[in-house]
């Protein structure tokens, strides 16, 4: 028997199956993670490897997550692919990037704090967070929100900052993505075994 | 009076082609898994949308898609748009 579902409910219904495995946030959070560890511990050296190095594990989200999917969760629950993010869409995610850069730059006692941009990027996370845990009622998100809201906190009282510093709130983001994910992952396997 | 799209109106095959309208291609598990219908209900009601040009049934060899990949066409797209429009109109 058909379920009852919105007309416009398409889209929200595929994310939130995408999501349910929790494979995405256990691979976003592992890159954010190791992106963070490896970025602090270049930060002291600079230079171009200490700029570039720490970019290397975003490569991995390309490769890791579609064979993750393909072998635990489409056998399970079917596979989906959703549509490419349009030029309008893509322009806005990148909005508060700008923003940030703007603000840093246009008011001058932000420029004197050396954590400014560490702590605009972990409001920037909370938001991001925020904001997709209420528009796919996805509440789980609260938790990453949180350890990047706790994140901004600690960063702007205790002066926090410096040279490289802005990878300081990829670790503990990401930390909080893998967690999150982990447990999800556990929910979904058990919600539904492998089939024979 | 408008006349609603009789293909698309059918709950079940409304339930498909919402589905499809949220996503680029999607498999016969997905579907099966989101509409709650059972596998030969949720066969015959692709087929019908796959007759009238609103769905392309195909197949893809890749990694744990099961086999069978299902999208919305264009014309289907637009019928779906076209169906959203009239009973918006209606319930006004």
């Amino acid at each position: 028997m058909a379920q009852a579902m919105g007309l416009d409910e398409g889209r929200r219904r595929a994310i939130l199956h995408d999501n349910e495995d929790g494979l995405g946030e256990i691979v976003l959070g592992s890159v954010m993670l190791l992106s963070g560890v490896i970025g602090i511990t270049l930060a002291t050296r600079g230079g171009f490897f200490g700029g570039i190095l720490p970019m290397a594990p975003f490569f991995g989200l390309l490769w890791a997550l579609k064979p993750l999917k393909a072998r635990i969760a489409f056998p399970r629950t079917g596979y989906v692919a959703l549509p490419e993010p349009s030029k309008r869409s893509r322009a806005i995610q990148m909005l508060p990037f700008f923003a940030i850069a703007i603000a840093t730059s246009a008011f001058p006692f932000l420029q004197h704090r050396a954590n400014a941009f560490p702590f605009g990027l972990s409001l920037l996370f909370t938001g991001i967070f925020i904001v997709g845990a209420f528009q796919y009622r996805m509440w789980h998100l609260f938790f990453p929100a949180c350890a990047a809201l706790g994140t901004a906190v600690w960063i702007w009282t205790l002066g926090v900052g410096g040279g490289g510093m802005i990878w300081l709130v990829f670790a503990p983001v990401g930390t909080a993505l893998l967690l999150s994910g982990a447990l999800r992952l556990v929910l979904f396997l058990r919600r539904y075994p492998k089939p024979a | 009076v408008t006349e609603l799209n009789r293909t698309i109106h059918e709950p079940a095959r409304l339930q498909i082609v919402i589905l499809l309208s949220g996503v680029k291609e999607a498999g016969f598990l997905y579907l099966l898994h989101e509409s709650g219908l059972t596998k030969g209900n949720l066969a015959s009601h692709l087929a019908k949308l796959e007759e009238v040009g609103y769905i392309e049934i195909g197949k893809s060899t890749g990694p744990g898609t099961g086999g069978t990949i299902i999208r919305l066409t264009p014309s289907g797209a637009r019928a779906f748009k076209e169906y959203k429009t009239t009973v918006r109109k209606l319930l006004e």
